[in-house]
């Protein structure tokens, strides 16, 4: 039954396009198979176990959004249009607040766009991992769903981003939001606020386990070099209210510091393997990097 | 639509919906657009190696961008670090991270010691 499935996958793999994900461990993948629903592939089999932590916290978000939503007037049919559209949990929430402080609607488009401007960042940095899709559509489908979370997750997966995982799991999270607004908007105010906060700490605990437990292990010290030139710069920019823009030019920063550390490392390796070699030609090209290079930092 | 008053609890007037669906329809275009069109560019083959490597490391410095401000400033202010739920059950959290690299079980670490310390710290 499970290696049926892996065939399905790879048959997938070849109708949609995309590169071969690699091969589970059988047993790994019989024992997962027995929770899902029969026609899940290996892909939208990771794809359903990524999405988990994200719909755990999407539900109770969604349902704040639905909750505000409603308090200002909004019929129940326009959260759920609003949360298949945008789909974006700062944008949604500042459109009901600043509806809510009678902002008018040119003023608010602009300002959701903006804030939104920080998934330019996300696209260009999915698109590489998006490369081996043979359909150009599927790729345009698919960033519709590259929230913050979304892209955090697939952006970190150690195994290839092949349509059927990123779909299952941009899906996944979308309908969890939708679901979550609607619900929200529905019964109101049912869930206990501690344990909506308590759920959407989830989320904090995710990126903490995408950032310190994923990836290659030689890269943990760039990455965290990355990740506090970017957390100081955004939680500066929060403390005075620029939320977004500190996010944008926080992970512009950390990522170029991040970049930095990487290239100097790498030409420190060049140049040990070069010394080991004993050779020279070392010394001129680590001096001229050196005053090139920014991440000399550490 | 400038006029609307959008505060009332009032179900909306037709016009109100026709406003609000076009900005809705705008923003979401708006939105779209940022999460499509870098990614035409950059999965396409020819790509400077340069800008591949820098990339890499946009990953890593979204998750520092949002934890920053989530884990020192959940409220949106500055806190002690010791009246902090969020920053302290990080701490177990990054410790489990590090050494399992198990996501499920960071998850469950983090979220368990947040509930037990919101529970303290709020007494």
């Amino acid at each position: 039954m499970y290696f049926k499935r892996w065939e399905l996958d790879v048959q997938v793999m070849k109708v949609v396009g995309g590169r071969c994900p690699a091969r589970p461990h059988e047993e790994q993948l019989r024992r997962v198979n027995r929770l899902l629903p029969p026609g899940c592939s290996a892909g939208c089999t990771r794809g359903l176990r990524d999405a988990l932590p994200i719909v755990l916290a999407y539900v109770p978000l969604g349902a704040g959004f639905g909750l505000l939503a409603r308090v200002i007037g909004m019929p129940l049919w326009l959260v759920g249009v609003t949360s298949l559209l945008l789909f974006a949990g700062a944008g949604q929430y500042m459109v009901a607040s600043m509806l809510a402080s009678g902002v008018s609607l040119p003023v608010i488009t602009a300002s959701v766009i903006l804030v939104n401007l920080r998934h330019l960042l996300y696209s260009a940095s999915i698109g590489v991992k998006l490369r081996g899709w043979r359909s150009g559509i599927a790729r345009w489908a698919a960033v519709f769903g590259l929230t913050d979370e979304v892209y955090a997750v697939s952006s970190t997966a150690p195994e290839p981003v092949t349509p059927a995982y990123f779909f299952t799991l941009a899906v996944a999270s979308h309908l969890a939001w939708i679901g979550g607004g609607l619900g929200g908007a529905w019964l109101g105010g049912l869930l206990p606020a501690a344990v909506t906060e308590v759920l959407t700490y989830s989320l904090t605990a995710l990126f903490l386990a995408l950032l310190l437990g994923t990836g290659r292990p030689g890269t943990l010290a760039s990455r965290l070099v990355a990740a506090a030139v970017a957390g100081s710069i955004a939680l500066a920019a929060r403390l005075r209210g620029w939320e977004s823009a500190g996010l944008l030019a926080g992970a512009v920063a950390g990522t170029t510091a991040g970049w930095a550390l990487t290239r100097r490392k790498q030409e420190l390796e060049a140049c040990a393997a070069k010394w080991a070699g004993a050779s020279s030609g070392c010394e001129g090209k680590s001096t001229s990097s050196g005053s090139s290079g920014g991440g000399s930092t550490r | 639509m400038n006029g609307t008053t959008w505060t009332n609890t009032s179900p909306w007037t037709d016009g109100m919906i026709t406003a609000y669906l076009t900005a809705l329809l705008v923003m979401s275009l708006g939105t779209y657009l940022a999460r499509s069109l870098p990614m035409a560019f950059t999965s396409r083959k020819a790509l400077p190696p340069g800008l591949v490597r820098w990339l890499d490391s946009v990953a890593p410095a979204v998750l520092g961008a949002l934890l920053g401000p989530a884990l020192f400033a959940p409220g949106g202010q500055l806190l002690p670090p010791w009246q902090n739920p969020a920053l302290l059950a990080a701490l177990p959290a990054a410790v489990v991270a590090l050494k399992k690299r198990n996501l499920a079980l960071t998850l469950v670490v983090g979220v368990g010691a947040y509930t037990i310390l919101i529970t303290v710290v709020r007494d």
